[in-house]
């Protein structure tokens, strides 16, 4: 038995009033300065099909600012579910230019400052790792990098149904509770990074309650308009992964340090690796991009054998997926098929070459590539991972037809929807 | 303030908190500050986040650097890690102190060898003294001003909420402030309530983080303002141990490091040596009273460009040369000139000639025997008008052989000679080094 999701109701997030602040004329206003500055910073670099797509990609911008500006008080906590989410049930896009979304994340912040005492409830669907941090800088908040991180908790990864927690959450040093979260005097928000590894379980619940006296009135809504207006353009500049992207190789060596973060630039239909900072846990990413021609498909073989979570995701030149819900434009573990001999071999193509691992490029001139890993705390345990260019008739299959494909879209969409539900045990939090 | 708030004595030079007499600028704090910050950039933490904002510079930049941009880099990057260490001593609002001399070159004084701090994307204009003083969005707070003669030409308070400094959310503009009877001191509150009948006020948000002054020098015998804070509520946490300040800074040393970089991108974008229009200030982040003007140079050796300037009625402005990062060369050159530096042509226009050799002329803008440099011109004091400032500044200039200056100056230019110029160049040193004066 599910319900429509009470902790969006029970969050300060109000989707109407998000979307009376996104046409507000300041965020109008923010976003053309936004535009502008985006097109400062890419240049001649904007492909004529990204191009088209920079109105949307540039209204997403906007409206995950919206979100943050509409529960950016710590005075009044609530919780924002869903960021960096795609277009879907319970409003617009929040992601826009270099976004990097993953559909196996449920990202969920709340605002915290190096004064207030908070109570955080959190109640898990199981076979999720939840990780909460306190981070500092609001570009990287969604990112979670290490280096903006500082507080940190995580469930693990062998969290059971049901199973509850409750974070204490200020500037108090508490070495005695393994719940505490310590602010510091730069702190911006509590970030709440649960991974979806089965995308039919239920939303976790979250509830915030502030201890102590709050030390203003809500924000109105011109102040938060004008708050999403200086985020929306403020944070243009932490944008630069997405111009990296697409630019030659950096001068010097040792930028593997960045190189996670950045995206730093790669020969075409090649795949490149680095260690992932992202959540402070350690992991690596694997980045291609890819230039395909009508016929071609790129085919990545994976040896899953040192790998407990991982993920390969096709993105469109902001680094925004195209329609996560309805189209296998990503795979995680749960949603790929693996060989007896533990390999598995993903093939991104435009049309559907019949294989089980098929990613959908989903039309997309110059795709690109994320392959997130979790190395179970190995630190040496970097993904054995190849890529290389073949014909779509090399690797057709008939392994899987139309009418089956059909079957994992349809159940694709269920499950993906399953993200904005909460049970009803949940939702009595 | 409420009747309850204590009343603070007026600012004294020398009382003790002011060390010198003649220098508004030499503080207790500001001394403090220094001397922590000198010591703090030998912590392998904050050595680790220099090399990382040295990695992240790096890469952001790709293969697109010039090779002379490469020459100082570490010590631009040294300056960048400076910055920020000294921002992270004085940024808990608990216990704000007044912190000057950001964005300024390296010097000596009170026995101390202080970096500069300067860095990528910094842009500073050399004129200024800047002060920083955290602030946040829900205490009170009193600033106590004094200016000295000569008084400062213009002193823009803006309150700001990010690192950089550049969004601003609240302002007062120097030619608004009311003085006490004195005609010398002033007092502005600072919370997050409206003015409502107070004179001088700063109204903050929610993400408010600073107050940002620029005590700008048009002559620079002028003298800073002396500034003191004063927190009206109690603090709401202990002070930032060491420990959790070097963190703060390596925070800091990072997190800047993009925004800063898009920054510099944005004033390298326009093709060189092409002049784009005039913009309010407000729309690429700073002040908003100000127009300024961001352009990219190339010139060869034997080459020079000569800008045209149209005052726009402004009552000051200033044309600054940058490296390729986008930070001030060495203030005691001809780097850079403002209105009183300059020399002006009969029709009220200003011709400045950039260039890696001396042209003889008086408004050369050296550009420290770099080809590839940035310009920014900022004009202040323009007329007011509802939708911000008025005036219509303008410039436009071409690139030319030394060998053809002459030809493209205007009648009139003022030449100079060699002693002319050794003469200019040792007044600019000695009015600099009023600065570190005590």
């Amino acid at each position: 038995m599910t319900v429509v999701t009470e902790t969006q109701r029970s969050s300060t997030v109000d989707y109407p009033q998000a979307l009376a602040v996104l046409n507000h004329p300041a965020v109008v206003a923010a976003q053309r300065n936004a535009q502008m500055r985006f097109s400062v910073l890419l240049g001649s670099d904007v492909t004529e099909a990204a191009r088209v797509r920079m109105d949307c990609a540039l209204r997403e911008w906007s409206f995950r600012h919206v979100l943050l500006a509409l529960n950016s008080d710590p005075n009044h906590p609530g919780v924002t579910r869903n960021l960096l989410c795609a277009p879907g049930p319970v409003g617009p896009g929040s992601r826009g230019p270099a976004a990097a979304d993953d559909p196996d994340l449920d990202l969920a912040v709340i605002p915290v400052d190096g004064n207030a005492r908070l109570r955080l409830s959190m109640s898990h669907s199981g076979s999720s790792d939840c990780t909460v941090q306190i981070t500092t800088n609001l570009a990287q908040t969604l990112a979670g990098h290490a280096d903006t991180v500082v507080a940190h908790w995580t469930t693990g990864t062998s969290t059971s149904r049901g199973q509850t927690f409750t974070l204490s959450i200020g500037p108090e040093a508490d070495a005695d509770n393994a719940n505490h979260l310590q602010s510091t005097v730069d702190s911006r928000y509590v970030l709440i990074r649960t991974r979806r590894t089965d995308w039919m379980a239920p939303a976790s619940g979250y509830r915030v309650e502030r201890i102590n006296a709050t030390t203003a009135a809500p924000l109105t809504h011109d102040q938060i308009a004008a708050l999403a207006a200086r985020y929306i353009v403020d944070q243009v500049g932490n944008a630069y992964p997405i111009r990296r992207f697409h630019q030659p190789t950096a001068h010097g060596a040792g930028t593997e340090a960045w190189g996670a973060r950045l995206f730093n630039a790669i020969d075409v239909n090649t795949l490149a690796a680095s260690p992932d900072d992202a959540a402070g846990k350690l992991g690596h990413l694997v980045r291609g991009r890819l230039r395909l021609g009508p016929d071609e498909v790129f085919v990545v073989t994976m040896d899953t054998t040192d790998a407990t979570l991982w993920s390969f995701t096709a993105y469109d030149f902001w680094l925004m997926t195209c329609d996560p819900a309805n189209r296998c434009v990503s795979r995680n573990r749960s949603q790929t098929r693996i060989s007896d001999d533990g390999t598995c071999t993903y093939v991104f193509s435009a049309y559907d070459p019949g294989v089980p691992n098929w990613i959908d490029i989903a039309g997309i001139d110059e795709p690109l590539v994320l392959g997130r890993f979790d190395m179970a705390g190995d630190p040496a345990g970097a993904p054995a991972v190849t890529g290389t260019i073949a014909t779509l008739a090399d690797v057709r299959s008939t392994e899987v037809d139309a009418v089956q494909r059909q079957v994992e879209l349809t159940k694709r969409s269920e499950s993906y929807a399953m993200r904005f539900l909460v049970d009803s045990h949940r939702a009595s939090m | 303030m409420t009747a309850h708030d204590p009343v603070f004595p007026p600012i004294q030079l020398g009382d003790g908190y002011f060390l010198s007499e003649r220098n508004p600028t030499a503080t207790a704090d500001q001394v403090e500050i220094e001397s922590r910050a000198i010591k703090m950039m030998r912590l392998p933490l904050i050595q680790w986040a220099r090399d990382q904002a040295r990695l992240g510079f790096t890469a952001l930049a790709g293969g697109d650097v010039p090779a002379e941009a490469w020459v100082n880099f570490d010590q631009v990057i040294d300056e960048w890690t400076f910055h920020y260490v000294l921002l992270a001593l004085n940024s808990d609002p608990n216990y704000p102190k007044v912190m000057g001399h950001f964005f300024g070159p390296p010097h000596e004084w009170f026995g101390m060898k202080v970096p500069g701090s300067r860095g990528p994307g910094t842009a500073e204009n050399v004129d200024n003294n800047y002060t920083v003083i955290p602030v946040d969005g829900i205490s009170r707070f009193l600033l106590q001003g004094r200016r000295f003669e000569p008084h400062i030409g213009d002193c823009p308070f803006q309150i700001t909420t990010n690192l950089s400094d550049s969004i601003n959310v609240s302002s007062l503009d120097w030619r608004d402030m009311v003085f006490e009877e004195d005609g010398e001191s002033f007092t502005i509150t600072i919370d997050p309530h409206p003015a409502e009948g107070r004179r001088n006020h700063l109204q903050t948000t929610i993400d408010s983080r600073y107050i940002f002054i620029r005590d700008g020098r048009m002559d620079w015998r002028q003298k800073p303002n002396a500034y003191r804070i004063h927190r009206l509520d109690p603090p709401n946490r202990p002070p930032l141990s060491d420990d959790e300040t070097a963190s703060l800074a390596a925070r800091f040393v990072l997190d800047d490091v993009a925004p800063m970089f898009w920054f510099k991108q944005m004033v390298s974008a326009p093709e060189p040596n092409v002049m784009p229009p005039v913009v309010v200030s407000s729309s690429v982040g700073g002040m908003p009273s100000q127009k300024i003007l961001c352009a990219r140079l190339k010139i060869a050796r034997d080459e020079a460009y000569v800008l045209n300037l149209g005052t726009g009625d402004a009552g000051y402005w200033f044309v600054g040369n940058y490296q390729w990062w986008l930070m001030s060369g060495d203030f005691w050159k001809t780097n850079s000139l403002n209105n009183l530096q300059s020399t002006a042509n009969h029709d009220g226009t200003y011709t400045y000639v950039f260039a890696l050799q001396d042209p003889g002329v008086h408004n050369w803008i050296d550009t420290l025997e770099l080809e590839e440099t940035l310009i920014m011109i900022r004009w202040h004091l323009l007329p007011q008008t509802h939708d911000g400032p008025g005036g219509q500044p303008w410039a436009d200039g071409k690139l030319v052989k030394l060998s053809e200056l002459d030809r493209n100056l205007p009648p009139n230019t003022t030449h100079v000679t060699p002693a002319h110029r050794a003469e200019q160049l040792a007044n600019r040193r000695a009015l600099f080094e009023l600065r570190y004066a005590h």
